[in-house]
């Protein structure tokens, strides 16, 4: 049976029936299988890999490190700018799990620190090192003395969380360690925070540490986005060396580009330094990046600035914006929360705002009840922002993908009349009944997800105005679906039973 | 001449994938069994990308985990695990010859029942269960690998079947160190049957538990890495079998594959036939290239640059061989990773052959930091690695080639064609092509003279409006 164990529910209520992440014994029980990909150690060490002229330091055993570079390392480092990651380890073995790692970790701290020279250590733990229970924090400081980094201790075993739930509220308040208090605040100073793997190379960076980027971030274009409205860009965070990382308190306020990434941050800088923050996230579409720099000036005080980078900025967009409008309208825009992953939360529900936009309606599957629940925060700011969807609620066994096919059925609507959104490289594909051929699929907010130059990946006017013309393209597509030649993609007819045409059409 | 650099003391920074993962990737060359890793989600995801290295043109065994958390790890994972095995055991009733059941660390350290939950799911289900403890903590890959084997061959093989003259058993595959593992498989076995050695069971390369049935028929196990792998070896010295090849160097290049092949040739087929295919291919090679242009901008490219190689200890040493040998270029830094002092030791052994004739700096499990710092030292015009070091080497501005390593985000050749062996040298010499493209391309003046301007510095893009810095949009 299609989807069995499934049911569409608004956001709200998956937030409500949903148990608390912790309550492992609930949860085991309405999502068996095991559930959760990656680990706190793999999402932590990459968070911290995109810090500059830093070393980290991993107490356990040296394979951990080979699991951190097969993809996270290749992937985030070549396509996004980040730098080479140095990483020696202390190298547990069978003796240090039996009897306690915490003098090979000193060791290890003095020779990395007299090697290879760094401001910052960040030491992590994985999984061996939280079990035996090394006094990590007495080890670090038995060796302060002797070594001239500054030492910082995250957490981050993995058994202790996974992607699926809150890591990103466990950790990222930790790094607020690395910031000083600020010795004043400059009032015109705007941090753009809530960055993981997009690395910022723009105004606020030391001059040695820009460049200029095949494709830019969203943090590049809310970054333009601050100073068109007369304010001054002051950091990007995640991002740049100790220096820049430690001075981040030195703004007036902490705007948001990803809420999940964010707010956490946000609120623990908000707590130590008294640095206020904005609300509004992930602003894809118009109304919501005229909202979020509303929010921004008036806060600042800078409202007329806004109003006329506003007007600007909706002029050099509106045509294409408004062909976009008139192609989407009435369209189910079916929104997939990451295919094999399942744990993106920010993102679809920005993009289910950007549909609502667009005059479509919006639906999010493969997006994992748990991923909602752990990000209660983003999903209360997006529903207070009138962003309640559909969701599809059920099990998700395994994080197996799901059939599209089989979501629209449910949806009762034909696949010709949806929008496709896809966030990984996973795209769901049939020829010849689910392909771009005869589907308006979405490609660019995939993993490769960015335009090149001068579009970021999807936030701010030109972001927007990327999306808005990747959907004109793709409804103009899927309009070969009359053509009895319309030839599929190679994708789908790989994915599919059928591979030509005289198949497909017999 | 070869002037050794140790190890950066006390510091370890390097690729070395641990126990699980050395046996993820050899059990999940088995074809028709599944595999369960019990351990968090983290290592599970982990295997699985590394698992992808055995995909193309070979196997896709499933793997499943059991996400263990926290609190599995204070009361125990013995009954989840119980639960997933079962589960698991019971949907490929019947489908599966084997589940392989693996521990990481962290249930190991809390001595997760293994044994126990293989037997009792065994004895319910009929499905061979096969626990192998296997913790990141105790050692690298190469010991994960090495406990597959042993453990196919305790379960599997005939004991009572005699060797045969002339069939081989071929070992450890995924210790090559080559990204291209699967086609420099199926050459090393087609040039193998072509001298009348007879390839009898991988372990583990598209291997049918069926298989092992007849791996006492072989005469010897060809191992294609020099590491200690103590189960295998203590198993194979009960069976009485011999343990061949862990010192010949890895066939890439001219030079390198007529040894091996001769050698090899010698000891268990003909070395006649041998040479004639030896001829046969480099004819084709020949009639490709011989009077190509093309073929001789690359390696007259390539002849006398400085070059930096970092990798598994024998293919460091064969890529470094065949630089100097077949290309006339200068390995002038080699960086050789190895879990044990044997392999380092072979691996050193197989370089002094050019020791003689080329300065070398040949470092002793480096830090990619010491690494990094000798190319830059030894002022080398590119770098032969693995997908890992690209943004290391190139963030030193030296242009980078990938040839180690696993499939996996390190590989997008689609075209099946080896590395090892005479034709695998024009796929050898495409890559250097690559790269050299990479190393003599002045791209800086294409840019800064270019006619038609796309690049526009930031702020001039901020203050134009975004507008104007791309007059194709």
């Amino acid at each position: 049976m299609a989807l069995e164990g499934y049911e569409l529910r608004r956001l709200s209520e998956v937030l409500e029936e949903t148990p608390p992440v912790k309550a492992q014994k609930q949860i085991e029980e309405k999502f068996p299988a095991a559930w959760g990909i990656w680990c706190r150690w793999q999402w932590m060490v990459t968070l911290t890999g995109m810090l500059d002229d830093i070393v980290v330091v991993v107490h356990g055993p040296l394979g951990c490190e080979a699991s951190g570079r097969v993809f996270h390392g290749i992937h985030f480092e070549e396509h996004f700018g980040l730098p080479f990651l140095h990483i020696p380890t202390s190298n547990m073995g069978n003796k240090q799990v039996i009897l306690g790692g915490e003098d090979e970790l000193q060791e290890t701290l003095r020779r990395a620190d007299r090697e290879y020279h760094p401001p910052l250590i960040i030491v992590h733990s994985n999984c061996c090192a939280g079990l035996n229970m090394d006094d990590i924090p007495q080890a670090i400081d038995a060796v302060k003395d002797e070594v001239k980094a500054k030492i910082v201790f995250i957490p981050s075993e993995g058994f202790s969380c996974t992607w699926t739930g809150d890591v990103a509220e466990l950790n990222v308040p930790l790094y607020t360690q690395i910031m000083d208090p600020p010795k004043k605040v400059d009032p015109k100073a705007v941090n753009i925070i809530g960055l993981y793997k997009d690395m910022f190379s723009g105004p606020g960076m030391p001059e040695r540490k820009r460049w200029d980027p095949v494709y830019p971030t969203n943090a590049h274009e809310l970054a333009r986005t601050v100073e068109g409205i007369g304010l001054k860009m002051h950091r990007a965070l995640f991002g740049g060396d100790y220096e820049y990382f430690r001075t981040a308190p030195e703004a007036a306020v902490n705007a948001i580009d990803c809420t999940c990434w964010g707010y956490p941050l946000a609120k623990e800088m908000q707590k130590r330094f008294g640095t206020p923050y904005m609300k509004h996230g992930k602003p894809i579409g118009v109304e919501t990046t005229i909202r979020w720099i509303n929010e921004l000036a008036e806060f600042m005080g800078v409202r007329d600035e806004a109003a006329r980078f506003i007007n600007r900025e909706y002029d050099v967009i509106k045509e294409t914006w408004e062909k976009a409008r008139q192609m989407a309208k009435g369209k189910v825009a079916l929104i997939d929360g990451v295919r094999m992953v399942q744990a993106a939360a920010t993102r679809p529900l920005a993009q289910a705002r950007f549909a609502m936009e667009l005059g479509m309606t919006p639906y999010i599957f493969e997006m994992h009840p748990l991923a909602v629940k752990a990000k209660e925060e983003t999903m209360r700011y997006f529903i207070s922002d009138g962003v309640d969807p559909l969701i599809l609620f059920g099990p998700y066994a395994e994080q197996k993908p799901l059939s599209a096919i089989q979501m629209a059925e449910l949806i009762n609507v034909d696949p010709h009349d949806v929008v496709y959104m896809h966030n990984d490289v996973f795209a769901y594909a049939r020829a010849d009944a689910w392909d771009a051929a005869n589907v308006p699929i979405v490609d660019n907010i995939g993993q490769p997800f960015r335009r090149t130059k001068c579009r970021p990946r999807d936030v701010g006017f030109r972001g927007t105005e990327g999306m808005a013309r990747d959907v004109i393209a793709a409804v103009m597509a899927a309009e070969r679906k009359d053509d009895p030649r319309r030839r599929p993609t190679l994708y789908g007819r790989l994915r599919g039973s059928k591979s030509f045409d005289f198949e497909l059409q017999g | 001449m070869i002037e050794t650099v140790k190890a950066q003391d006390k510091i370890v920074d390097k690729f070395q994938p641990c126990m699980e993962m050395g046996a993820v990737m050899a059990a999940s060359m088995v074809d028709g069994t599944v595999v369960v890793n019990h351990g968090p989600s983290g290592c599970s995801i982990s295997n699985t990308h590394f698992r992808s290295n055995n995909v193309p043109d070979g196997t896709n065994v499933p793997i499943f985990h059991t996400a263990v958390q926290q609190a599995d790890l204070i009361y125990g994972g013995t009954p989840k695990m119980r639960d997933r095995v079962r589960e698991v055991a019971n949907r490929y009733k019947g489908r599966a010859d084997a589940i392989w059941l693996l521990s990481a660390c962290a249930t190991s350290m809390v001595q997760d029942d293994l044994v126990g939950v293989a037997r009792q799911v065994e004895g319910e289900t009929g499905v061979p269960i096969i626990p192998l403890d296997t913790p990141g903590f105790q050692g690298g890959y190469r010991l994960g690998a090495q406990m597959v084997y042993r453990a196919l061959i305790d379960r599997f093989a005939d004991k009572s079947r005699k060797p045969q003259k002339g069939k081989i058993n071929i070992i450890g595959h995924h210790m090559m160190g080559s990204r291209n593992m699967i086609d420099d498989t199926y050459e090393i076995v087609r040039l193998l049957e072509a001298a009348d050695v007879q390839v009898n069971v991988h372990l583990t390369f598209n291997t049918r538990i069926s298989d092992l049935e007849r791996f006492c028929e072989a005469e010897a196990n060809y191992v294609l890495t020099p590491e200690v792998l103590p189960d295998f070896e203590a198993v194979t010295a009960e069976l009485g079998m011999e343990n061949w090849g862990t010192d010949v160097v890895l066939p890439y290049g001219l030079a390198n594959t007529e040894e091996w092949y001769l050698k090899i040739a010698e000891r268990f087929g003909d070395v006649e036939k041998a040479k004639k295919q030896l001829k046969t291919d480099m004819n084709r090679v020949r009639r490709r290239i011989a009077n190509d242009y093309n073929a001789s901008w690359v390696m007259h490219d390539v002849a006398g640059k400085r070059v930096g190689v970092l990798g598994y200890s024998t293919f460091a040493a064969a890529m470094a061989r065949y630089l100097f040998f077949d290309l006339n270029a200068r390995p002038a830094v080699v960086g050789l990773w190895a879990e044990t002092d044997r392999a380092m030791e072979v691996a050193k052994k197989q370089l002094e052959e050019i020791a003689p004739y080329v300065d070398m700096k040949v470092l002793d499990d480096p830090s990619y930091y010491q690494y990094g710092r000798m190319l830059v030292e030894e002022n080398v015009d590119f770098a032969i690695g693995q997908k890992n070091d690209r943004t290391l080497v190139e963030g030193l501005k030296i242009p980078h080639l990938g040839l180690g390593g696993f499939y996996y985000f390190n590989h997008f050749t689609f075209i099946p064609w080896p590395y090892a062996g005479v034709l695998g040298t024009l796929h050898l010499l495409t890559e250097m092509a690559r790269v050299t493209d990479e190393v003599k391309s002045e791209k800086g003046g294409w840019i800064a003279r270019s006619y038609i301007k796309r690049d526009t510095p930031y702020d001039e893009i901020v203050q134009a409006g975004f507008r104007g810095c791309n007059p194709t949009l």
